[in-house]
């Protein structure tokens, strides 16, 4: 299988979340062996644990785009108050 | 002296006169005082300016076909009506057939007219919407540093989608730099790049408030955006010639950061419960093959291969202690058979024979049994039952 997940290959959630959607239709729609099916379940458990985790890694990140004095456009950190 | 006229006459001509002076009626702007809706139907109430007030009349009939929900006291209205004077009192008065609050019908014109013309063009047209991604990452936002609008969506996104970025680019978003100000904002996120999609928009104002997200410059910044657009501007009851350029209308900056990101917590849990199900049926699919296989284990059949194995064993078994006591047999048997046979075999030995005084000839280590063998002059060799001797054939017989 070279189907298998390896965390590196995702660098974007939406690369987890799209595979994990994509395993678990797979799971769902039957058709699958029993080894088949339970290798895939694994696999599906394995890429919700990492999405579950960029979710707790992630942080607030608030950008502003503002011109500097040259007028070049510029991303600026920013710390937000957050209730 | 003239003949001199009724209170009535003059009363008539004076009205005629008025009405005279704009026979298809006229547009007056000033401030509303006294608004009183009469339990008739009717609204009277009295339009002034600084200096100057007029009586004013919202007949029954015409007050039904008219929005007045915005109207209140104090506000600077526009208003279409009829000159005219209430005989009784010889008071002049307008017959109002249409109020709107002050800017109102100028922008109700100028934002019908740039509507038809963008449609025309085909900027709303379905075909150039784009659609907005499933998971964004980053998401820029176009409106006010200090306004509603960037707050709720700050907080119903990252609420929403911890793992994204918001980058904002801060505008004005009211008065008359802000158009200007907005399609630039547009244009510089645009140009940016690594943006999934953009929210353009500000939080509920007035309709003067929220004129910007109506002009030209900004209709045409959003159209011209390769990054999908959403517009965001006011509340639910507010159309903006922006919502129908943009890639999809969101009635509040809220509802924006809701179209915008799916809410990921949420949808978690449902692969999870989704993972949960497939899971628990594969594990009554493992136990179901478990139960088949102890079924298969203790059924008749395999019991009965067992069952003949262990016979089968133990006919080996006897079959086995049979052979070996047989074999011990043979071999005592045939261990005394074979001291018998040694004994006449040793009788047989040439040994022995030779102990009796036979002697064996060799020639060139080839036994000789016969003397036409021999020629005269070969060397033979003798052997004895103790020792060798060399010799030479003196004549054949």
């Amino acid at each position: 299988m070279g189907d298998l997940f390896e965390p590196e290959r995702f660098k974007k959630f939406r690369d987890g979340m799209e595979y994990l959607e994509r395993l678990i239709e797979k799971l769902e729609s039957g058709g699958l062996d029993l080894d088949e099916a339970i290798s895939t379940f694994e696999e599906a458990c394995k890429v919700a644990k990492w999405c579950y985790k960029k979710l707790d890694e992630a942080e607030k990140k608030i950008k502003l785009l503002i011109k500097d004095e040259n007028g070049i456009l510029t991303l600026k950190e920013t710390e937000t108050k957050e209730n | 002296m003239e003949q001199p006229l009724t209170v009535s006459e003059l009363a008539e001509l004076i009205k005629f006169n008025i009405e005279g002076l704009f026979p298809t009626g006229l547009w007056v702007t000033g401030e509303i005082r006294e608004w009183k809706p009469h339990s008739s139907g009717h609204i009277y109430f009295t339009l002034i300016d600084r200096k100057s007030q007029i009586a004013c009349i919202i007949w029954r009939s015409t007050a039904a076909t008219l929005d007045l929900s915005e109207i209140e006291e104090g506000m600077q209205v526009e208003l279409f009506a009829r000159l005219t004077t209430y005989q009784r009192q010889s008071q002049y008065q307008l017959i109002v057939s249409r109020l709107l609050p002050k800017g109102v019908g100028e922008r109700a014109i100028l934002f019908k007219r740039l509507k038809e013309k963008l449609e025309k063009e085909g900027l709303f047209n379905p075909e150039f919407k784009k659609p907005i991604p499933t998971f964004p990452e980053v998401i820029g936002v176009i409106t006010s540093p200090t306004g509603a609008a960037i707050r709720d969506i700050i907080n119903v996104a990252t609420r929403r989608a911890p793992h994204i970025t918001i980058i904002l680019r801060p505008t004005i978003v009211q008065g008359k730099e802000a158009a200007r100000d907005i399609a630039e904002g547009i244009k510089e996120m645009d140009e940016h790049g690594g943006i999934d999609l953009l929210i353009v928009g500000r939080g509920g104002g007035s309709e003067e408030d929220l004129w910007c997200f109506n002009e030209e410059i900004v209709a045409r910044a959003i159209f011209s955006c390769r990054t999908p657009v959403i517009s965001a501007v006011g509340h639910e009851t507010d159309f903006s010639i922006s919502d129908f350029v943009a890639d999809v209308r969101a009635p509040t900056p809220s509802a924006a950061a809701e179209i915008a990101v799916p809410d990921v917590p949420e949808l978690m849990k449902k692969q999870t419960q989704r993972l949960n199900s497939v899971g628990t049926s594969l594990l009554a699919e493992v136990s179901a093959n478990r139960e088949k296989l102890q079924a298969a284990i203790s059924s008749y059949g395999f019991r009965s291969v067992k069952d003949r194995v262990m016979i089968e064993y133990q006919t080996l078994d006897n079959l086995m202690e049979t052979a070996t006591r047989e074999i011990n047999n043979t071999i005592k048997s045939r261990s005394s058979a074979l001291k018998n046979l040694e004994s006449k075999l040793s009788s047989l030995s040439p040994i022995n024979i030779m102990k009796r005084g036979y002697s064996v000839v060799y020639k060139q280590k080839k036994v000789i049994s016969d003397s036409l063998l021999l020629t005269k002059g070969d060397t033979i060799s003798i052997r004895f039952y103790r020792g060798k001797a060399e010799g030479e054939i003196k004549e054949v017989e």
